[in-house]
C-alpha cells in the first residue's frame, strides 16, 4: 500500500472500543468517502485498503467480532453472483450487500408481477411491472455504495453461463426451476466454483453448498433430463417467512465459504418445515442404500 | 408389516389425510410400493431416507422402520 494512503487513513481513523474490548481503529462513511475523492479512488478499493491497515470501515464493526478484519477483507475483495432476484435472490443481495461482499453479479431477466409481491423484498406497490435486476442494483447501491455490482437483464442459459461466470468466486442458486438449477450446478463445476443452492415451497425450505465434484442438485434431483421442472411449491405456493429463512441460511453459507469460517453444508442437505418446526440433514455423499 | 412415514410440506399432508404415521404394509413392499399404495405423486418426493440413511425408492424397508419423504422443492 502507498505510504500516502497509509498516513492518510490513519490520520483520518478514529478508535473506538473493539469487540474483545481494545481499542480499534475505525473509518467513518464521510472520511472514507473523503479519501475516495483525495485519492481517486473508489469507496471499495479505499475500504480494502484500509482493512488492510487493519483500519475497519465503521460500517463493518458488528462484524469483526465474528468474522475478524482479514474476513472482512476477505469478504469485500470477493465476487458473488446472485441468480434469480425474486424471494432468495432479492434477499440474499441485501444481506451480502449489508455484511460487505464487495463484487456482485445479479441475474434475472424477469419483472416483478403483483403475486410476487405476498414474499419479495425487493417489490413495493409501484414496483409492479419493474425489472427486477434494475431494482435490486438500486437495492444494492442504496445500501453500501462500497459494492461493485453488475446486473444482467437476461436468463442463465447453456451459451452464455460460462462467461456470465467467469470472473466470480461463488455463484448463489436462487432459481426457482429445476433445468436452470442443474445449468448452474454444471457451469460451476467447469468453472472450479462453489454454489449454494436454497430453494423454498409453503412452509419448507432447503439449503445445501455444493463444491465441484459433489454434484448434489444432481443427488435431489435427478440427472438433467428425468428431473420434473418444479416442486410442490406449484401447490403450496411460497410463505414469505421460508423465503426469508432460507435466504438467510444461503447467506451465511456465502459468508463461510468466503471468509472460511464455520463449516459449510457440503454433501449435507438442510431440510426444514416450520408448519411443525422440525428440520433434518439428509447426507448426500453416501451411495444410497437399494 | 408396520412402517412409520413422515414428509415435510406437501407430502406430509398426503401421509396425514390418511389418519396417522404409521401404515400396515405387505412385507414385501419397496418405498415406491408404499408411495404408490399412499397415493402419493412419485415426481413429489425427491429423497427418501430410512432410520436417517438415504436409499433408494428401491429399497426394501423392514418392521418398524421411519421412512421420510422429502417433496421435492424448487421455489425461489
Amino acid at each position: 500500500m502507498e505510504k500516502a494512503i497509509l498516513n492518510k487513513l490513519k490520520e483520518r481513523s478514529t478508535t473506538v472500543s473493539g469487540p474483545d474490548g481494545n481499542p480499534l481503529a475505525v473509518l467513518s462513511l464521510s472520511e472514507r468517502d473523503s479519501l475516495c475523492r483525495y485519492f481517486r479512488l473508489s469507496p471499495r478499493e479505499v475500504e480494502l485498503h484500509s482493512l488492510e491497515a487493519g483500519i475497519v470501515p465503521l460500517r463493518y464493526l458488528k462484524n469483526i467480532g465474528t468474522l475478524s478484519v482479514e474476513g472482512q477483507r476477505r469478504l469485500l475483495s470477493s465476487k458473488v453472483a446472485v441468480v434469480g432476484l425474486g424471494g432468495l435472490g432479492g434477499l440474499l443481495v441485501e444481506l451480502l450487500a449489508r455484511v460487505g461482499v464487495g463484487g456482485m453479479l445479479i441475474i434475472d431477466g424477469d419483472r416483478f408481477a403483483e403475486d410476487n409481491l405476498n414474499r419479495q423484498i425487493l417489490l413495493h406497490e409501484k414496483g409492479i411491472s419493474l425489472v427486477k435486476a434494475r431494482l435490486a442494483e438500486k437495492r444494492v447501491r442504496d445500501i453500501n455504495s462500497a459494492i461493485e455490482v453488475e446486473r444482467w437483464e437476461g436468463f442463465v442459459t447453456e451459451k452464455n453461463a460460462l462467461h456470465l461466470f467467469s470472473s466470480v468466486n461463488l455463484v448463489c442458486d436462487a432459481l426457482d426451476n429445476i433445468s436452470s438449477r442443474l445449468l448452474l450446478q454444471s457451469t460451476c463445476e467447469q468453472l472450479n466454483i462453489p454454489l449454494v443452492h436454497g430453494a423454498v415451497a409453503g412452509f419448507s425450505g432447503q439449503v445445501t453448498s455444493i463444491f465441484p465434484g459433489d454434484a448434489s442438485l444432481s443427488i435431489i434431483y435427478g440427472e438433467k433430463g428425468i428431473a420434473v421442472e418444479r416442486g410442490t411449491e406449484v401447490e403450496e405456493g411460497i410463505l414469505s417467512g421460508a423465503v426469508g429463512m432460507v435466504a438467510s441460511l444461503q447467506a451465511q453459507e456465502v459468508i463461510k465459504i468466503l471468509t472460511g469460517k464455520g463449516a459449510a453444508l457440503q454433501r449435507k442437505l438442510l431440510v426444514i418445515d416450520t408448519e411443525r418446526g422440525e428440520m433434518r440433514y439428509i447426507q448426500l455423499q453416501q451411495e444410497e442404500k437399494t | 408389516m408396520k412402517v412409520m412415514v413422515k414428509g415435510f410440506g406437501a407430502v406430509r399432508k398426503y401421509v396425514e389425510e390418511k389418519g396417522n404415521n404409521v401404515f400396515e404394509v405387505d412385507d414385501l413392499f419397496s418405498v415406491r410400493d408404499i408411495i404408490k399404495h399412499l397415493k402419493i405423486n412419485p415426481d413429489l418426493v425427491a429423497l427418501v431416507t430410512v432410520n436417517g440413511d438415504r436409499v433408494s425408492k428401491d429399497f426394501h424397508p423392514k418392521d418398524g422402520d421411519e421412512i421420510f419423504l422429502l417433496n421435492m422443492v424448487s421455489g425461489g
